[in-house]
């Protein structure tokens, strides 16, 4: 090799293996400890909250109240015992089932990596905040867990849940479950 | 008549040095089996294409009229920059292949190989480490700017000794930043306008891709390209080469500046806490900013290039070839190009294209190295069909 070319090739080769194969590393070693305490309140986009149950894990979103540059993701995932529950947020001009058919035709375009939604037969519920949803459930192999889409004032509210096959065995957890998918409500006002 | 040889002796000397200099009209070989810098430049490349493809294979069947759509503006986009940063580059051109090399390590290179490992990784662990607020605030302001902008460079540095005849002043490292980030820019612009497809449950993706799409084409031109033009000539500047001495603060000013504008316009919602109208008058500013640190380093590195155009084509007034003026024009500014073509007054036409012909020659000159060749004497009898006495 080329002595004068050995330097540069190095210090770029140094960043790659940092950036491809380091920080990822580093990244996938810290697990994410962020415990859901009492009382707190999860904001999805602007203008979507829940409560999530205490004890989960928020691995990603935020807590209402702590956006400090007044943005809220448009999607927020907790977990606990190996069970995730996402919430996302976004205009949708339709009904609760039109959303619920919409998010069956994404799924559908995933191909091989499409869960099998068309099995669960919809059933209708409405929140504490008065928001009409419909919720189906899903199940394969290695995982079960439910789809829920709920639409109100424009805004459209997906929560996908899913987990090991044993997951609606669990009363504790689908009680939880349960009680963050009726908590789901609009934010009135500054959402902030 | 002795003064008279002895003037045009170091006149044709300084041509001499200016051409070995500048490496005016150098080609850049592609078959160098030795060089290191080259192999890690192919092996990032590879890794960036191969996921390009399948990045590719796993969208277009969710997302393909986006992506479509997506991939035929931002070429458009692609189209309009390079044309602009060739426009720019009107004294020892770089050569078209070492552009599309610059091009295609920002696109798939920079991008892939690099950076989005890099961002999103950093991202994560502000948020673990920190707090998920501090990390959707500042996340990307304080992973894209260091990550980013090193990605970039690292393909100015790595061409910098694969072509180190030809990339030569700081200048050089501007025009090829400036390539560099113009790949960069496309392929995220394409990235983020695809992202966005999902958007509102993906019920109208073309529609969102194409909300995106706009957003990024109005603030694009003030982004990664000239990012990257700040941070290749820094890289020039703390490397160092025959034609530009080593100025280690003055790299480190220009890699910082273009890293200290990528994280103002990264965190403009964080710095200004969520207020519409500071997040707006911040993005002006930074324009600004931006632009005006441009044009300074334009006007700071050009001189080089100048002065070996000066020297270059000197030994053509003393022979007649061109008119002192029209050296003048040719090693000048735009202004005085503008200035030299508008004396013409109904002559306007041939002054243009006498200074096309004498660019020409100054490019036909450096590739022979000041040699009287076939392509010379054709490049000066281009310039003498174009005098303003032909027909």
């Amino acid at each position: 090799m080329d002595r004068r070319t050995l330097l540069p090739a190095s210090v770029v080769a140094l960043l790659v293996v940092i950036t491809f194969w380091v920080l990822p590393s580093v990244d996938s070693s810290v697990a994410v400890d962020d415990p859901i305490k009492a009382g707190d309140v999860v904001q999805v986009g602007q203008g979507v909250e829940f409560d999530p149950a205490v004890g989960w894990n928020l691995e990603s979103g935020l807590r209402a109240g702590t956006a400090t540059s007044g943005t809220y993701p448009d999607s927020a995932k907790l977990t606990k015992d190996g069970v995730t529950l996402t919430v996302t947020t976004g205009e949708f001009d339709g009904t609760a089932t039109a959303l619920l058919a919409q998010l069956r035709r994404n799924n559908a375009k995933l191909g091989p990596n499409a869960l099998d939604l068309q099995s669960g037969t919809a059933a209708t519920f409405r929140t504490a905040g008065e928001i009409t949803g419909v919720v189906a459930r899903f199940s394969t192999t290695t995982a079960e867990g439910l789809l829920g889409a709920l639409v109100s004032d424009g805004q459209g509210i997906e929560v996908t849940v899913y987990g090991p096959a044993a997951m609606a065995s669990d009363r504790h957890l689908e009680n939880q479950v349960v009680a963050m998918l009726e908590s789901v409500r609009l934010v009135h006002g500054d959402a902030s | 008549m002795s003064t008279t040889s002895t003037n045009e002796t170091e006149l044709l000397q300084a041509r001499d040095a200016a051409i070995a200099d500048v490496g005016w009209g150098q080609k850049v070989s592609w078959l160098q089996p030795r060089n290191a810098c080259l192999w890690v430049f192919v092996a990032a490349i590879a890794y960036g294409l191969w996921y390009t493809v399948s990045t590719v294979r796993t969208e277009a069947p969710i997302y393909g009229t986006p992506l479509g759509v997506a991939a035929i503006i931002f070429s458009l986009y692609a189209v309009l920059f390079w044309w602009f940063t060739t426009h720019i580059d009107r004294y020892s051109r770089q050569p078209l292949d070492l552009r599309v090399a610059a091009f295609v390590w920002g696109g798939f290179g920079a991008t892939w190989t690099i950076a989005i490992h890099g961002n999103t990784a950093l991202i994560h662990l502000y948020a673990k480490l920190v707090g998920p607020d501090f990390a959707v605030a500042w996340g990307a302001g304080l992973a894209a700017p260091f990550v980013e902008e090193s990605a970039k460079g690292a393909g100015v540095l790595l061409l910098m000794f694969i072509a180190p005849r030809v990339i030569r002043t700081a200048f050089d490292g501007f025009v090829i930043g400036a390539f560099v980030g113009l790949g960069f820019e496309i392929i995220e612009d394409i990235l983020y306008a695809i992202n966005s497809a999902s958007a509102n449950f993906s019920v109208d993706p073309v529609g969102s891709s194409l909300h995106t799409a706009v957003l990024r084409l109005a603030t694009g031109f003030t982004s990664h390209i000239l990012y990257s033009a700040l941070v290749g000539a820094g890289i020039v500047y703390l490397v160092g080469t025959v034609a530009e001495k080593r100025r280690i603060g003055r790299g480190v000013v220009l890699v910082a500046a273009a890293v200290a504008l990528h994280l103002v316009w990264d965190s403009t919602t964080a710095i200004a806490q969520g207020n519409g109208v500071i997040t707006i008058v911040l993005l002006v500013l930074t324009v600004v900013a931006a632009l005006a640190i441009a044009v300074t380093v334009f006007h700071l590195t050009v001189g080089t290039e100048r002065e070996a155009m000066r020297d270059l084509m000197s030994p053509e007034v003393a022979n007649g070839t061109i008119a002192a003026e029209e050296l003048d024009a040719l090693a000048g500014s735009h202004k005085e190009r503008r200035a030299y073509r508008r004396a013409g007054r109904g002559d306007r036409r041939h002054r243009r294209h006498r200074l096309e012909a004498a660019h020409d020659l100054a490019d036909e000159l450096g590739r022979s190295g000041g040699v009287e060749t076939d392509r010379v004497a054709y490049a000066r009898s281009e310039l003498a069909r174009h005098s303003p006495a032909a027909p």
